[in-house]
């Protein structure tokens, strides 16, 4: 990833990466890889942290620094697929519109992704390489097999 | 499910619960989106390239 990211804090054995996002405002987030009932598969979920100690999902920051955040993401799932190589992961947004986001942000970085990742998406007919352009309801990234093997 | 169906489920369970009170509980909610999004999607393809 060319894109400059966020420093991040690793917390519960690579399960969890606290950052902060500094745009317009500060505003203190964290990611989440959660296991799920399927075996070597995880779910990602990133909210913002409250200062009241909550934590929301749904809010669009607009906080300029798109890029930024999803250089960040990237690099939190190279650490945490360095730390479970055996893992995949895999995300839906919480509305037609995130997910659509999600798609688009796939799109432009596509190429630098794909170098480290394999990249795939779902919908109800299944579950696919991930194509351009292509409208899926979920997407799951896992670590090509010789990321590490050089 | 369909992602506005499931748009619509997650609106009203924030109106129920307001902001998600913990990290977990958070995650808990996107892990359930997603598997619920993947009901009937054969994941046995997924293999490393």
């Amino acid at each position: 990833m060319e894109h400059p990211f966020y420093d991040f804090r690793i917390l519960d054995d690579a399960f969890r990466y606290d950052f902060k996002s500094v745009g317009k405002i500060v505003i203190n987030k964290t990611i989440i890889y959660q296991k799920t009932s399927i075996e070597n598969f995880y779910s990602l979920s990133m909210g913002d942290l409250l200062s009241d100690g909550t934590l929301d999902f749904e809010t669009r920051s607009n906080n300029g620094d798109r890029d930024t955040i999803l250089a960040t993401i990237i690099k939190t799932l190279q650490k945490f697929l360095e730390q479970y190589p055996e893992s995949y992961v895999g995300f839906t947004g919480s509305s037609p519109a995130r997910t659509r986001t999600y798609q688009i942000l796939i799109n432009k970085e596509l190429n630098e992704i794909s170098k480290k990742f394999v990249v795939e998406g779902y919908d109800s007919n299944g579950l696919e390489e991930f194509t351009i352009n292509k409208n899926y309801e979920g997407f799951v990234i896992s670590l090509k097999k010789n990321t590490f093997d050089t | 499910m369909k992602i506005a169906d499931k748009n619509t489920e997650i609106k009203a369970e924030k109106k129920r619960t307001g902001r998600f009170k913990s990290a977990e509980e958070m995650a808990n909610f996107k892990t359930q989106l997603l598997m619920d999004s993947l009901k009937g999607v054969d994941l046995s393809s997924l293999q490393r390239k």
